[in-house]
């Protein structure tokens, strides 16, 4: 660990933090919360932030952040209203700090610092105008070496406080040297060795300032009497100073003649004189009179700041593993499932039982270990949710609609990589459904909808994979104007019929924008095409199902995990094919079904479109070789595809295809089988829906 | 060698105090929070504790209450890292007895003087 | 046991531990608690052992030499171990030393 991770860790940490600000912000936003319910949280995380950022020296953040900790202070004391203008403000202030972060991140992340100085210009409104402080400024006069006087007389709990006036002598080395010391003790005839009666004077040479002798004994200040008597020159040039200057105790600082400590105590008697006299005295005067300042007048200076409380936040115990660390293990777990294989099969040769036994144990530890190790991977959906409730609103905002966001199944468990990659569609998706999806105010009266439009949002666990689901009570999809724009756009013939899903699926063809009017929301460059590349990439599928005027229903469907699959094993001739096994649904033998010209056949009185793998990719295979069909589901889709031989079940580690071979459809990847071949994973959504839709177009090659 | 115990639940602060005094000399253990440093105090020798105040599951005056029960730490010294302007728990946690304190936000260095303020390197 | 008592000659031989300091400076002033209280007491305290010693600790050895009537019946043995002359150095105590026979 060194201070460059350390760095990283700050960052991730802050990032997480901002997520907690925000959704804290929103949930008081929409009225799912009080506001006393989150604000401590929506405190702690700008806190946090503030104190982190402080240590690595990252002071515009301590800055900004400060601002926003004041006058969220504020509220926590009930000082002030958490009302929607506030609410928005704060959301402005976490996306600068957001942005902040960023460029911490990256260098090349520009910072509107415009902004930022407007956000604290809003943010000082709120707090009550405060007094300036004065800035002690550098020590201007060079000391030549005199030696300083201290006296200490240590309280009786020094020692009982963990103190020990060793180490405060041991540091005073540091600033200068200790010329002479003098230790004096009193001990009464009830000796308590744990009472402390030690009293200490020292000659001291140094060229430190009084502030920074006096830091010395800060924590014994409260306990014992310090008295430090500057050296003579230094006490001369206080006596010079002109009484009537008002930069007086700065300059006093200065010369290291007074502590900041006693200069703000001389501060406030001399205010106090003023209250009660109406006379006005100089602060050398009070000063001087003052000599030594008491410990109990600090305390009540500085109980002058209203004290503040901290509550517990609602966040959570986790352990922060470093993502490479996991990956190395999943890596690893995925390497030591491909050489369980190997010696599987090594063993089903050999025919040993007690071995074969004793093996299956092995494997059976090592699924366990393979679904612990998957699991550390995953996360909860949620967090991309919270990202949308922000989009949402603002959108909503912007386009003056009134939209409720329901979210359900926010803790459904998906791989962190796919959360991530998953945020880019659902934002699209759901910024879709805002803009163009729900009808505005007055549309919505006049079809006599509530004014409030609904946007649900859902995931849950579907056999083996996850589902999640963005519905919107808008206007649904036109058919007719899919239809026409996809003529116009040149994506289908006009005399093409098509049913309705298949209008639907028009919407993701690359170059289709139904909007009318490109606002500035949608119009980021990103089509729906990208959207349904992304799912694809995550070998996830989605669908749409849209009722006019009642809404749209998008359904991403996902594997639980990217890594490793649970697969069968196919061949046709000496190429191995892996299909994932949860779609597989049943196997027959080829030759028992009649075959028409066409490539479906009858199953059990249901039509099965079928794919022989062996044409469509072009394999030699053994003629006579007997074949066999896979039926396959996907989504609400059957398809059959006919290979030689089945062989089995197995664990896949997925490896991705080289980039060369992306082009390559119906193929999702590879992976090293136990026998040291490579089998190829087949991409069973493709293949279905090419297997479906074979059978209404012409059957042309895949490309 | 001295050993000190950083109790916060920010890991980015107890990264950078744990990287400022190993670097110094110093041994250090970590805890997230109270809960977890109490866990961790089995009668070896400390010689300082550094605690945040707010923290999940114990809060660090409670801890520091339960700690000051301890016979093998009742007068190990403790640094209670406050706020400016929480006056109020800097008392709470004086009187529970944390004498020594550092404002956050800090740079490591000053975490380092009131360390070496309070322990013979 | 917090100290190892033994008697040389007519001296009481108090051999302190490891460690002195706040956390034991009780139990050690109790072991001792009985002798201080004979004038004629004559102590050679040996701090040869001494790896760990604070202010508390300090202060016992000052308060243990407070009560010896005479400096000469008391006698700091092992003073040149390194954190006894160390935390002597730096309070600027200078102890009666042993000289041996």
């Amino acid at each position: 660990m060194d201070l460059t991770q350390a760095r990283l860790l700050f960052i991730e940490e802050a990032n997480s933090l901002l997520a907690v600000m925000e959704s804290c912000l929103l949930e008081i936003e929409s009225g799912d919360a009080e506001v006393a319910e989150h604000i401590d949280a929506i405190f702690r995380a700008a806190h946090t932030i503030k104190g982190s950022a402080g240590m690595f020296g990252f002071d515009p953040v301590v800055v900004f952040t400060h601002n926003v900790e004041s006058v969220l202070d504020k509220v926590r004391s009930n000082e002030l209203e958490m009302d929607a203008a506030l609410i928005n403000l704060m959301l402005d202030c976490q996306d600068h700090m957001a942005a902040m972060i960023r460029q911490l991140e990256d260098e090349t992340v520009s910072i509107d610092l415009q902004q930022g100085a407007a956000l604290i210009e809003q943010l000082h409104q709120y707090i009550q105008p405060q007094t300036e402080k004065a800035e002690p400024v550098k020590a201007m006069i060079h000391n030549s070496p005199a030696y300083w006087q201290l006296d200490i007389q240590y309280g009786d709990d020094v020692f009982r406080d963990g103190m020990d006036p060793l180490s405060q002598l041991n540091f005073l080395q540091t600033l200068g040297s200790i010329e002479n010391v003098t230790a004096l003790w009193a001990f009464p005839d009830n000796f308590d060795p744990e009472s402390c009666y030690l009293h200490l004077k020292l000659d001291f040479a140094s060229e430190a300032s009084k502030q920074q002798i006096e830091d010395v004994f800060e924590f014994v200040q409260d306990s014992s009497t310090v008295v430090i008597t500057a050296p003579q020159q230094i006490e001369q040039s206080l006596q010079n100073i002109p009484p009537s200057d008002e930069k007086l105790g700065t300059l006093l600082v200065s010369v290291g003649a007074v502590t900041e400590r006693e200069l703000q105590s001389a501060l406030q008697v001399q205010q106090q004189l003023q209250q009660q006299s109406q006379k006005v005295q100089a602060l050398g005067e009070v000063l001087v009179g003052q000599g030594a300042v008491s410990a109990d007048a600090v305390a009540m200076a500085l109980d002058k700041q209203k004290a503040t409380e901290h509550k517990r936040p609602p966040d959570f115990q986790f352990l922060k593993v470093e993502a490479r660390k996991l990956d190395e293990l999943i890596n690893l777990v995925g390497e030591l499932v491909t050489a369980g294989a190997s010696i599987d099969s090594l063993l089903q040769q050999i025919e040993h039982e007690p071995l074969q036994e004793a093996f299956g144990v092995l494997t059976g530890l090592l699924e366990q270990i393979r679904d612990g190790a998957l699991g550390l991977r995953m996360v909860q959906v949620g967090e991309s949710f919270s990202r949308l409730r922000r989009i949402v609103r603002d959108v909503s905002k912007e386009l003056g609609k009134e939209i409720e966001l329901v979210v359900s199944g926010a803790d459904t468990e998906l791989d962190k990589t796919m959360v991530e990659k998953l945020s880019d569609p659902l934002m699209h998706i759901v910024r879709n459904a805002v803009d163009h999806g729900i009808e505005s105010k007055e549309m919505r009266l006049y079809k006599g909808k509530p004014a409030q439009g609904q946007l649900k949002l859902s995931a849950c666990h579907e056999s083996g994979s996850v589902v999640i689901e963005i519905s919107d009570d808008g206007a649904g999809l036109n058919i007719e104007r899919i239809r026409q724009k996809a003529i116009e756009k040149g994506i289908i013939s006009a005399d093409r019929e098509l049913g309705k899903e298949e209008i639907f699926k028009l919407i993701f063809a690359p170059g289709f924008s139904t909007a009318s009017a490109v606002t500035n929301l949608s119009g980021r460059g990103v089509g729906m095409d990208v959207v349904k590349r992304n799912i694809e990439e995550l070998r996830g599928q989605i669908q749409i199902d849209s009722i006019p005027d009642k809404g749209t229903t998008f359904k991403i469907r996902l594997p639980l995990t990217l890594a490793i699959i649970d697969g069968f094993l196919v061949r046709i001739g000496d190429t191995h094919l892996v299909l994932p096994l949860n779609m597989v649904q049943e196997c027959i033998e080829f030759a028992d079904l009649h075959e028409n010209e066409r490539n479906y056949l009858d199953l059990r009185g249901e039509v099965l479109p079928f794919i022989k793998l062996k044409q469509l990719f072009n394999l030699k295979s053994d003629a006579k070789a007997k074949e066999n069909i896979v039926v396959v589901q996907y989504g609400n889709h059957k398809a059959g595809l006919v290979v030689d031989q089945l062989q089995g079940e197995l664990q896949a580690v997925i490896k991705p295809l080289s980039s060369m071979f992306k082009s390559l459809k119906g193929i999702g990847g590879y992976t090293i089988l136990g026998s040291g071949n490579v089998g190829f994973i087949l991409d069973i959504p493709q293949l279905v829906q090419f297997a479906s839709t074979a059978e209404n177009t012409a059957c042309h090659p895949m490309s | 060698m001295k050993t000190i115990l950083i109790v916060d639940d920010s890991i980015s602060i107890r990264q950078v105090v744990g990287l400022t005094l190993r670097a110094n000399g110093y041994e250090v253990i970590e805890a997230c929070d109270g809960k977890d440093a109490l866990a961790k105090l089995t009668g070896q020798k400390i010689n300082l504790i550094i605690s945040d105040v707010n923290m999940p599951n114990m809060d660090g005056i409670t801890m520091l209450k339960e700690i000051k029960q301890l016979p093998a730490y009742r007068f190990t010294p403790v640094i209670m890292l406050t706020t400016e302007g929480s006056e109020q728990k800097k008392e709470e946690g004086k009187a529970a007895g944390a004498k020594a304190w550092v404002v956050k936000p800090f740079k490591p260095e000053q975490m380092l003087l009131a360390v070496q303020k309070l322990i013979l390197a | 046991m917090p100290v190892q008592l033994s008697h040389k000659a007519d001296f009481l031989v108090a051999e302190l531990p490891a460690e002195l300091t706040i956390f034991n400076v009780r139990e050690v002033h109790q072991a001792l608690t009985p002798f201080w209280q004979s004038d004629s007491l004559k102590l050679i305290l040996d701090v040869a052992n001494l790896e760990e010693l604070d202010s508390a600790g300090v202060q016992l050895l000052l308060w243990l030499l407070s009560k010896i009537a005479a400096p000469a019946q008391c006698i700091v043995s092992g003073s040149d171990n390194e954190v006894f002359s160390r935390v002597s150095t730096l309070y600027g105590l200078h102890w009666p030393q042993h000289f041996e026979q």
